[in-house]
């Protein structure tokens, strides 16, 4: 399987088909038992690759994982600051500017506790982009959030797509997925069952399992 | 005949007596609560980073020593350690090592049971960003962990002064040993030992009140504290 620069990929399949695994193995959470993945040349099997690897993608995750004794704005710069090393003030400037753009402006100074669902997964997402990121790695974004927040976090990742970012994102919203994804990956049981462009995966898809696990998924 | 050997009254020297145990006191627990406290901080490090060999040694001490009396403690350092090492501490040497000890011990447990505590997202999210061992621990888990072994650790600072009391059967010249200084030559149990009881009392309180004041600042300041993804 590929992952096109600035592509968004959807991997689609049902629960425990290893794909929260796949993308945290991507991002070298884990470690990888068989097989190999390569981000940018670089063999995620390599410890001394791990680092580099970590800087290019940037992991969101489906708690949210927001580190609650920081603010917003500390959740969002603390990486740029400790592990890419830039100024202080530039990062906290493009913090701002982000959180502007997901409609968090006003809600820098506040605590993740403080903060709603949708709010604190738009912050992750800020967080992650605030890394710069040639690849975006989205865990079930939407799947912690009560439903009437998804469309808030599902919007910033809809504007993100044909940014150049590539995206990788790993959903149940199968109309979401239909929307913004170029191609569809489908996992079930730890293997790659199907993998093609988006068009070909919904509309014309030879696969009936899939078809009905798609049409299951759509109530 | 008996009268001759009592000197049953009180004078003001005897005051300046309690003034300098309740220093004796007071230095015994501070100094062993700051290294104590130290020392329990650096050996939860190393018990919570698994590293090999140093870690199960430090399992080792805080078992010895939590599951031990310290009065055992005590007598082993002041009467034992001069025997088979080069060092003969004097009292209060001995006392302040060994309280000091005693409560790293108590400390490792509560500092591993809050790093433990953590959830392992913040681990992941630390991570996947790329930052080290060394400042996934110093920005996101030890500001945490600290968080909540706050308070079990202020309580276990606030009932080892009472336990310093014991340091004065090593000869220590601390409250109790004033006390029992003072029992000796007036005879007046009921008079000494409510008096230097009290001492230990406002002591504690004011130590207790102070915990509780940080404790609440705490969790005030950081409503966010419960709710930790």
């Amino acid at each position: 399987m590929h992952f096109a620069d600035g592509e968004v990929t959807a991997i689609l399949g049902p629960s425990g088909a290893g794909k929260s695994t796949l993308i945290r193995c991507i991002n070298c959470l884990e470690a990888i038992s068989g097989g190999d993945i390569v981000v940018n040349g670089k063999s995620v099997r390599e410890k001394r690759a791990m680092l580099d690897i970590q800087k290019q993608t940037s992991m969101v995750f489906q708690h949210f994982n927001l580190y609650p004794h920081l603010t917003a704005l500390q959740n969002i710069t603390l990486a740029p600051i400790k592990v890419l090393r830039k100024n202080k003030a530039d990062v906290e400037a493009q913090a701002r500017g982000l959180l502007d753009m997901v409609g968090l402006a006003s809600k820098g100074d506040r605590h993740p506790a403080e903060l709603s669902g949708g709010e604190q997964q738009r912050v992750g997402i800020c967080r992650a982009l605030a890394m710069n990121p040639q690849h975006l790695l989205l865990d079930e974004v939407t799947s912690a959030i009560d439903p009437e927040m998804t469309a808030e976090v599902l919007r910033v990742i809809e504007e993100l797509a044909g940014t150049g970012t590539t995206l990788i994102l790993v959903t149940h919203e199968i109309e979401f997925a239909r929307r913004i994804a170029d191609k569809v990956a489908f996992m079930e049981g730890g293997k790659l069952v199907a993998h093609s462009d988006a068009e070909t995966f919904f509309n014309h898809q030879s696969e009936e399992r899939i078809s009905r696990f798609v049409d299951k998924m759509k109530h | 005949m008996y009268e001759m050997y009592q000197n049953v009254d009180f004078t003001l020297a005897d005051l300046d007596l309690l003034w300098r145990g309740l220093q004796w006191t007071l230095l015994v627990w501070s100094a062993s609560m700051v290294l104590g406290i130290g020392l329990g901080f650096v050996l939860g490090l190393v018990a919570h980073a698994r590293v090999p060999v140093l870690s199960q040694l430090v399992t080792v001490f805080v078992e010895t020593f939590r599951n031990s009396p310290l009065l055992v403690q005590l007598f082993l350092v002041f009467y034992g350690l001069p025997l088979v090492t080069p060092f003969s501490p004097g009292p209060a040497e001995a006392a302040i090592f060994t309280v000091a000890i005693n409560t790293a011990a108590f400390t490792v447990v509560n500092l591993v049971a809050a790093l433990d505590a953590l959830p392992r997202g913040q681990w992941q999210a630390a991570g996947a960003f790329g930052l080290s061992y060394g400042q996934t621990m110093r920005y996101i888990v030890l500001p945490q962990a600290i968080r909540t072994a706050l308070p079990p650790t202020m309580n276990l600072a606030v009932s080892q002064l009472q336990t310093t009391s014991l340091v004065s059967i090593i000869g220590v010249a601390d409250l109790t040993r004033v006390g029992t200084m003072l029992y000796t030559r007036t005879l007046k149990p009921f008079l000494i030992w409510p008096a230097i009881g009290l001492i230990y009392f406002i002591l504690a309180k004011i130590l207790s009140v102070l915990a509780a004041r940080v404790e609440r600042r705490l969790q005030t300041k950081n409503s966010w504290f419960q709710a930790a993804a």
